[in-house]
């Protein structure tokens, strides 16, 4: 496939060699885009749908809590992911002057990604998820994902060392920050102890995993969906302007502020909940600080269109690009004022969150995507772009529908957030009722629906221009061919010409100010493993400096004596809480804020959730906190959770929840229930050999207690042996075992706040 | 052991020695900046402008 030939005098200065490049694997990238990009957002259409309309949710398969892992993973990983992948394999072959290092290697990663796609698409409505967000694949699929982002960075790597342009253009540097960030963000919060094929639990546990989590999600953000589609936008934006970028300069200080910054952000995620305040507050302050050269990207990238403004008027993919920055800017104001604690509160577990979200997926992400698309589409295919006037349509529609989308979700978040800590002038909640909260953002769901459809339309309008394009393409698509400087033979670092000492510092001193003549970031550019190194070091540094200290420091997480394991069937209902993804609409972490513990009872401990492989803190409320579900306060009947599981309504009037009525019926299976609890052995968890072999024996006893106390409560009598005798179990068991520290006089540390910041943001409305 | 040192090392030290080392990076990045010739910036700067130059077509 390598088709370089020489055609210059050997060792002459004016050797050039032809090379070709393999755009048949930018095709596949962008294709898979275009296709999964649909499937994911038509997913994200109807995930909106049954928010506003309940019955839309249709099977155990196809509900809310199931699918939207799915349209998160799918538009992240398979939507973006393969526009960056597309973006990366057109634009390093370019900057380098050189084929990609295996062609073979470009095949596997293609490959090797769309049956990790596909893999999700199966094993995510099934109900096979590990519960972190963005990471809920079970481990055989994170360990393919390694694997092929391996064969990924193999590729890359190999193509910059033999690469043909000494400079390594600042795109490059985006995209080695995202291969090595990526790597190292998947392994460590990947690492989990598997108890079955498809079965796992997270090595780490409640504020600790909690961390980690958000160190990982933030960072998904930060180098899976900000710094590639920053390397695209520092090719393809001077590409489609036709100039170059507006200040190289303001490039470099960008990349690396960014990089070190982004890191550090992730503990933000958390603020009020559980996690010690001096990591809340480091997320916040990095987060702030983030702000500048977030911004300082999105100038260069909006000023690199001085003097071609006027071409937005008539080229589509400009638009794109412009909008799309515009909305990088946005999203990225917006990100750092939510890391602050005081806006936080409001937001936090809010539809707000999901705004923000958004403006930069759709915004920032699809509308990148689309002018990146629209640029390729006559280089790929070697034909004119079928219609400007449809991709115009699409663009606008595109607008439209995320400006519809974000209003609807900002005025549904702020309305829930003032709605959440409303007292009455007598200090009680004016709306104690959690579902009063919900019925009112249902018009702003109907907006959101119709926002994302009209979205989905111009998207489809788009893929349609894209087919009609390649219909027009010639049957034939040879590789671009380009006449570039002959690759010259490896010169060390350091080279020793004469025997004896002096001489060799003789030439170890003259080979380093040779090298040095340009300046030191100059050579450090011409180095890519040490470039990759640096890097590498500057993401460290914030994961070290918030991880380690987590992990090690015992005050952090300051234990209660009444917290005790899960019992079998507690620890099988949890997993059944899982897999139907109610953490997707339910948080378990109360804040210490006076009007969370007014609704929710006592707010939540670091050492309560110290069992809790995975943590289940949630980051959205579209129902209320379960954090003390079964606590005297909030406790209902075992006959309220049957009927609410087979029929939200018969117990909450208007109630917006799915029925789950198939946990009434389906058998709960304890075949791995021993397996499970010899997991949790194997992470710290104090069970006994005795406790892991009787595991099935006691798991069954505490079932047929809960059945025949149904009974006794006139309850329905034929659910011996059902799953939702777990899911009971589990439910009524959060928040107790707080409450019983507390009623046995026993004071639960804060360990978080300290005492005094505790008192005052209790007494805080 | 290594809980015991890292609990007594005081938990700010982690994030001061963060933000000194960031301070320190950025502002090496700012002096490689400022070091930089304009020829070479311009010159890089248009690396993207120039590497399609020259393409003709191979038929695999």
């Amino acid at each position: 496939m390598a088709t370089a030939v020489a055609t210059g005098p050997p060792g002459s200065s004016t050797q050039t060699e032809k090379i070709a490049y393999d755009d048949r694997v930018v095709r596949w990238f962008v294709y898979a885009t275009v296709t999964w990009g649909i499937v994911g957002m038509l997913v994200g259409v109807l995930i909106a749908l049954q928010i506003a309309w309940w019955p839309a949710n249709v099977t155990e398969y196809f509900t809310f809590g199931r699918l939207r892992p799915l349209h998160t993973n799918a538009v992240i990983f398979a939507f973006a992911g393969n526009a960056i992948f597309a973006a990366i394999y057109y634009s390093t072959q370019r900057l380098l002057k050189t084929r990609m290092f295996s062609d073979a290697i470009s095949q596997f990663h293609f490959w090797g990604w769309q049956a990790i796609i596909v893999s999700a698409a199966i094993t995510l409505p099934l109900g096979f998820t590990q519960s972190k967000e963005y990471a809920e694949l079970e481990w055989p699929i994170d360990i393919a994902i390694a694997v092929v982002w391996v064969a990924f960075a193999i590729n890359f790597f190999g193509a910059l060392a033999r690469r043909r342009e000494k400079h390594i253009y600042v795109a490059i540097w985006f995209y080695i920050a995202t291969i090595v960030t990526v790597a190292v963000l998947h392994i460590f919060n990947s690492l989990v102890v598997p108890a079955g094929l498809f079965k796992s639990y997270s090595v780490y546990a409640g504020a600790q995993d909690a961390l980690m989590q958000w160190w990982y999600g933030h960072n998904a953000v930060a180098f899976f969906l900000t710094t590639p589609f920053l390397g695209l936008m520092y090719y393809f934006l001077p590409k489609a302007a036709g100039r170059p970028v507006f200040s190289y300069k303001l490039s470099i200080i960008h990349f690396w502020s960014l990089v070190f910054l982004y890191i550090w952000a992730g503990p933000h995620h958390l603020h009020y909940t559980a996690l010690p305040e001096w990591a809340s507050t480091l997320g916040m302050v990095f987060s702030i600080m983030l702000w500048m050269p977030s911004w300082g990207g999105m100038i260069n990238g909006l000023l690199t269109l001085r003097g071609a403004w006027h071409k937005l008027r008539d080229e589509p993919v400009l638009k794109f690009f412009v909008v799309g920055i515009t909305f990088y800017g946005m999203s990225t104001f917006e990100g750092p004022m939510l890391s602050i604690k005081t806006v936080n509160s409001l937001s936090h577990y809010t539809d707000w969150t999901i705004a923000h979200v958004h403006s930069g997926a759709l915004g920032w992400n699809g509308f990148m995507a689309f002018g990146l698309i629209y640029w390729l589409i006559p280089k790929l295919w070697k034909t004119k772009l079928y219609s400007k006037a449809l991709a115009n349509w699409h663009f606008w529609m595109g607008t439209i529908g995320i400006l519809l989308y974000v209003i609807a979700m900002y005025s549904a978040g702020v309305t829930q957030g003032l709605m959440w800590r409303a007292f009455d002038e007598t200090g009680r909640l004016l709306y104690p009722d959690f579902i009063e909260t919900v019925i009112e953002l249902l018009p702003m769901y109907w907006v959101r629906v119709f926002g994302g459809t009209l979205y989905l339309v111009g998207f489809i309008l788009g893929a349609f221009n894209l087919v009609m394009s390649v219909r027009n393409a010639p049957s034939e698509l040879p590789d671009e061919v380009v006449e570039v400087p002959a690759r010259r033979a490896f010169k060390p670092m350091f080279s020793f010409k004469s025997v004896g000492e002096a001489a060799k510092y003789d030439d170890v001193l003259n080979t380093v100010e040779s090298n040095a003549k340009g300046n030191l970031h100059r050579l450090l550019e011409g180095w890519p493993l040490v470039f990759t190194v640096v890097t590498v070091a500057a993401i460290l540094v914030g994961s070290v400096a918030e991880i380690v200290p987590m992990l090690l420091v015992k005050s952090n997480i300051p234990t209660i004596a009444s917290v005790k394991p899960y019992t079998p069937l507690e620890l099988e209902g949890r997993d059944l809480y899982i897999r139907e993804g109610c953490y997707n609409c339910h948080s378990q972490m109360v804040r210490a804020m006076r009007h969370e513990t007014e609704r929710y009872g006592e707010y939540g401990k670091p050492g309560e959730y110290v069992y809790d492989h995975p943590f289940l803190w949630g980051s959205k409320r579209t129902g209320p906190d379960l954090a003390r579900e079964g606590a005297k306060k909030l406790r209902k009947s075992h006959t309220w959770h049957v009927r609410h599981m087979e029929n939200p309504r018969s117990t909450s009037p208007k109630s917006i929840m799915p029925p789950y009525a198939w946990l009434l019926e389906k058998d709960l299976d304890l075949s791995n229930t021993q397996g499970k609890l010899e997991a949790m052995m194997m992470l710290g968890v104090p069970y006994t050999v005795d406790q892991a072999d009787n595991a099935v024996a006691d798991a069954q006893k505490q079932a047929h207690q809960i059945s025949e106390e149904l009974k006794a409560e006139g309850g329905p009598g034929n659910l011996e042996g059902k799953e939702i005798l777990a899911l009971i179990a589990y439910l009524q068991r959060l928040g107790t075992d707080l409450e019983r520290e507390m009623q046995s006089g026993g004071s639960a540390p804060a360990a978080s706040l300290d005492t005094k910041t505790a008192q005052a943001m209790r007494g805080t409305p | 052991m290594i809980r015991d040192v890292m609990q007594n090392a005081g938990l700010e030290l982690f994030a001061e020695a963060g933000l000194i080392l960031f301070l320190a990076g950025f502002v090496l990045a700012v002096v490689r900046v400022a070091l930089m010739r304009k020829d070479e910036s311009i010159q890089v700067g248009h690396l993207p402008l120039d590497d399609d130059q020259h393409e003709s077509e191979v038929h695999r």
